[in-house]
């Protein structure tokens, strides 16, 4: 009984101290949660009393992580000390942002004013008419200045006609190597698909590191798609039917195969991130990579490899193309205080500020007056790349609703041809069947 | 939702002892009257029922709605009734099989290793062993740990090329395994992980059960000359097996439930290699945003917890 | 005691299989604090370094930096602690009627429904709970979680407490009663003092649970209720390339967790347990 009761009150003094530190965790938290969003705008006293004109009031900005959302917070003290307009914002991982966005917004309640969404989302928000078409205020502002970028650039946010998100970050598919690696063995930046493989394998065999990186693991889609596009192909044809084991695509997809070797071991469990990781933490030929991962290789703290990894064009196989991708930002259609909304994007997307906003570590936007700098491009060659010649068709993520099914559908079936699991023509013969219903849904 | 810190069986099941409780409801209460007090009790439990019903039966009805209708998360459109296209479109395939099919793998290697190590471990603590203490703190800590924050680190040291496990692997000889890329050794790493948490839980039951046996029958076996591995094989274990009974149908439904860890570590990948019905039925609802679909899945998923349910409660019954 | 026994290379042998397995069970906590204390050029090191490196605060510096965190934090905590009162109350009434009365109207049905709530992947109920919540305006909300939270660990909330009470031995209440004491005080000043380590244990645990709950928040949640393993998945989807600051969330999501079991581990054994072999 003696050792019962010892137990017991050792147990009370555990419990006592659990209740007290969440009981003064709670507490403390009770000012401190009712005005838990208001983040950014609090440590600005002056906000609010300075400014009268409209619009004013407080904005509410749905970011999803990312080297541009953090681009967008570090804008808020200032914007907030200039027109007093208070901003609170919010990050929401990439997986699970959009389906939180379309949820919110079918709510009504203008939860958010301004919205960060993936390219891949703009036809699910258009169809869904959730987000504000922009282009009035477009037309109206000269601080934004949309004649800053090329027509093919001035129509990344465009649905149906109308401008339903600004680019906050133009991105295309590239070609990353090592200048080291690439100049000890007289190795020049690949122009074609074949040209890129044999420098992979040269490299191999020479022991400097594997070969090149592509994503094989969970983001494989992206990469996959880009090489069918660049072989030649397409994912579906004008009547939503699929066209996945055409010659091209078969092609595109053995190409993809014999990489495999040349990557990394881990290659298959590496996701669209980790593609850049492995880059700058060990010895890897070349990746092909979005262009928005430069802020990461020149970051000492970051990258291994700094100063020494270079930018090209990505390879091209029967068909010059550019596989963009990049964020959007927009204003909801349920937002209260769209006046304000735009404002800030305004303020920090304008012409004004897109050198700051670049150096700000923000992956870059495609105005020309940034891709044209001389200064800058001296600086940061890959900018250039951003200028996408006429000659180059651009390719986007398929605009369906459906995408993120169809997605996963392209990604096991890839998966399975890469392990070995099935070949690859009857790998594709079983997605062209898979893909069937899923494009059917788009329609209804 | 692995909750591993384990459940207790129900009362009067085959664990507890029925003694008090039976003095309990014999003993004579001066001034309420029997039928009142029964009426008391049922009104105990009404704030559980509340809450029971609000958010279990409301849901489950609503899931079962739901399966039948064509609503998808973000359309505008009213859904409508579609008959059983739901169940045959998202449950009578192969990628509903393989993913039943590999939730029972993962469950089935996850108690092959984790009874065994588990009960072995509550064994060698048992004997009380100088330093015994320190050895079961530290043996118990992964039981309670978040799972996502578990994920998260085993992720990290099972990195093909920059994590730990390859590097000790490799140090020791072992070559070089591709964990979390790899459809076979995906589903052995989701395992070893879930293992890593769930072995102390068994051990923790074990050693409570240990220690309510009597010390009597092991002292004869060994004093007849038995072995240490006779002696359990024939004494200790058959004593335990009501315990071991509990822990097993514990393991299996939280085998059964295991997403935290999975959806950390592969997200059910490498393509469909580690996706249970429980990642099936995410992907379907939050991934592809078919909340019909995925409610569809959830009714077959409920259907399935029927006969642990039965099991269950046969178990009470037999052991009463 | 059969602690004696044993030949010595079996001793020897049970220490050998205790330290590997001890070494097991903590490495990979020690490996999420050290790579929460360094750079990502140390954190990614091959071979792997153990202790050469020079530990940093920065990855904390840059947790707590984020806003949203220490909201997050707090969120966790909030929601944790209303839940498990909630549950713990709720569980504790009904857990008394479970423990001292044999029949009553509705035992069986609910003994019925407890199990199939622990049984029932949460997937299962979450779909149309989302349906539901979002419909009647209650996405996101602290509160949705607190009652969801609360039902969910329900059943062993009841059966941990219906195991507690039954130990108090039922003499306590008749002697109370006969001296006149009401149902109330009878409860509030008898029952309630007597259970309080079965309570606290249950507390506890439930707390754990809620704590690390997932699924729930992942989808319920958007930002005014996200709570820390949300947060914490966060990191796997978009900032794979820096394994400090995730490491950091994640010690201090697990390091008290650590303590705590440390610090109960008697009870663990012997109050978790209590139920099912006591005696």
């Amino acid at each position: 009984m003696g050792a019962t009761s010892g137990r017991r009150r050792r147990l009370v003094a555990a419990s006592v101290i659990l209740a007290v530190s969440v009981v003064a965790a709670a507490c403390g938290s009770s000012s401190k949660s009712s005005s838990g969003t208001t983040v950014a705008g609090s440590n600005t006293s002056v906000a609010g009393v300075g400014s009268t004109a409209p619009p004013s009031g407080e904005i509410n900005v749905f970011l999803i992580p990312s080297p541009s959302s953090t681009a967008i917070q570090s804008f808020i003290p200032e914007f907030t000390k200039q027109t007093g307009i208070k901003v609170n914002f919010t990050e929401t991982p990439y997986g699970e942002a959009h389906q939180k966005e379309l949820l919110s917004y079918q709510q009504k309640k203008g939860a958010y004013d301004v919205a960060q969404f993936d390219n891949t989302f703009l036809a699910a928000f258009g169809a869904a008419k959730v987000m504000t078409p922009l282009d009035d205020y477009l037309a109206k502002s000269s601080a934004y200045d949309i004649a800053d970028f090329s027509q093919g650039q001035q129509d990344y946010g465009k649905y149906g006609g109308s401008t339903l998100g600004l680019t906050l970050s133009t991105e295309p598919m590239i070609q990353w190597y090592r200048t080291d690696i690439y100049d000890a063995l007289g190795l020049k930046p690949a122009t074609t698909w074949d040209e890129f493989k044999s420098n992979a394998e040269k490299v191999k065999a020479a022991g400097k590191g594997d070969g090149a990186l592509i994503d094989f693991g969970p983001a494989a889609t992206w990469w996959w798609m880009t090489l069918v596009w660049s072989f030649g192909g397409k994912l579906y044809d004008d009547n939503l039917q699929p066209t996945v084991n055409t010659p091209e695509a078969v092609k595109a997809t053995e190409y993809m195969k014999s990489l495999l070797p040349l990557a990394p071991e881990g290659a298959l469990s590496v996701d669209g991130d980790g593609v850049t990781g492995k880059f700058i933490s060990q010895d890897i030929g070349a990746m092909i990579q979005y262009s928005g991962y430069y802020g990461f290789m020149q970051d000492p703290k970051t990258n291994k490899y700094v100063g020494k990894i270079g930018t090209a064009k990505m390879p091209m196989g029967t068909a010059d193309i550019t596989h963009l991708a990049g964020w959007n930002i927009g204003i909801p259609a349920d937002s209260k205080n769209k006046d304000a909304a735009w404002k800030f994007l305004e303020f920090v997307l304008g012409k004004a500020n897109a050198i700051n906003f670049l150096n700000a570590g923000a992956a870059a936007i495609g105005r020309e007056s940034i891709t044209s700098n001389a200064d800058l491009v001296a600086k940061e060659p890959y900018l250039k790349l951003l200028n996408i010649p006429s000659t180059s068709r651009i390719e986007r993520y398929p605009q369906l609703k459906v995408w993120p099914e169809m997605d996963k559908a392209i990604q096991d079936t890839i998966t399975n041809i890469f392990t070995g699991k099935s070949d690859v023509k009857s790998g594709l013969d079983g997605l062209e069947k898979a893909l069937g219903p899923i494009l059917a849904g788009e329609k209804g | 939702m692995t909750a591993p810190a384990g459940t207790l069986p129900e009362p009067g099941s085959a664990a507890i002892p029925a003694g008090r409780p039976e003095r309990a409801t014999r003993s004579r209460r001066p001034g309420w009257s029997a039928r009142r007090r029964r009426l008391g009790a049922a009104v105990l439990t009404l704030p559980a029922w509340v809450l029971l019903l609000t958010l279990f039966a409301v849901p489950i009805a609503v899931g079962v709605y739901l399966s039948f209708r064509n609503e998808a998360i973000g359309s505008f459109a009213r859904g409508r009734f579609v008959g059983f296209s739901n169940f045959r479109r998202d449950v009578f395939t192969s990628t509903f099989y393989d993913a039943v099919k590999t939730t029972a793998v993962i469950a089935l290697m996850g108690l092959a290793i984790q009874l065994p190590a588990g009960i072995g471990l509550a064994l060698l603590l048992h004997r009380n062993l100088r330093g015994t203490r320190f050895f079961r703190s530290a043996l118990l800590i992964p039981m309670l740990l978040t799972p996502v924050a578990v994920g998260i680190m085993w992720r990290f040291m099972l990195d093909s090329d920059l994590g730990v496990m390859n590097w000790l692997l490799q140090t020791v000889g072992l070559g070089h395994v591709d964990w979390l890329g790899d459809q076979h050794s995906a589903v052995v790493a989701i395992v070893l992980v879930d293992s890593w948490q769930a072995i102390p839980f068994v051990m923790l039951l074990t050693l409570a059960g240990l220690a309510g046996l009597p010390e009597s029958p092991m002292e004869a076996a060994r004093v007849d000359g038995g072995s240490a591995w006779q002696t359990f094989w024939f004494v200790t274990f058959p004593m335990l097996r009501p315990v071991l009974y509990v822990i097993l149908m514990i393991r299996v439904i939280d085998a059964a439930k295991l997403f935290d860890i999975i959806f950390i570590l592969t997200r059910g990948g490498p393509g469909t290699a580690t996706q249970t019905v429980g990642l099936l039925d995410y992907n379907t609802g939050f991934n592809f945003l078919q909340i019909s679909r995925a409610a569809a899945i959830g009714v077959v998923l409920a259907v399935f917890t029927i006969p642990v349910y039965l099991l269950w409660t046969r178990a009470v019954r037999a052991n009463k | 005691m059969s602690a004696a026994r044993g030949s010595r290379a079996g001793r020897v042998a049970a220490y050998a299989v205790l330290i590997i397995a001890a070494l097991t069970a903590l490495f990979p906590l020690f490996w999420t604090v050290s790579t929460s204390v360094k750079d990502r050029v140390d954190s990614y090191a091959n071979p792997p370094k153990f202790f050469n490196f020079a530990a940093t605060w920065k990855n904390y510096r840059d947790l707590f930096g984020r806003p949203q965190f220490l909201r997050v934090y707090v969120n966790t905590v909030v929601i944790t602690l209303a839940s498990t009162v909630l549950c713990v109350v709720v569980g504790g009434v009904a857990a008394y009627a479970l423990a001292r009365h044999r029949r009553f109207h509705g035992r069986r049905p609910l003994e019925a429904t407890l199990v199939l709530v622990r049984a029932m992947p949460g997937i299962v109920l979450i779909v149309p709970i989302y349906q539901l919540v979002t419909r009647f305006g209650l996405y996101d909300s602290r509160p949705t979680m607190v009652v969801i939270y609360a039902t969910v660990n329900l059943p062993f909330s009841i059966w941990l407490m219906t195991s507690f009470l039954e130990q108090i031995p039922i003499e306590v209440e008749e002697c109370a009663r006969t001296d006149g004491a009401g149902r109330f005080h009878l409860f509030v000043f008898v029952i309630a003092p007597l259970a309080l380590p079965g309570i606290a244990a249950t507390m506890i645990f439930v707390a754990l649970l809620n704590w690390n709950e997932f699924l729930l928040p992942v989808i319920l949640a958007g930002n005014n209720a996200e709570t820390l393993p949300v947060y914490i998945s966060g990191f796997i989807s978009n900032r794979t390339l820096d394994w400090g600051p995730m490491a950091a969330a994640s010690s201090l999501a697990i390091v008290p967790i650590a303590l705590l079991t440390v610090l109960i581990q008697r009870q663990l054994v012997s109050g978790l347990s209590s139920g099912a072999v006591k005696e």
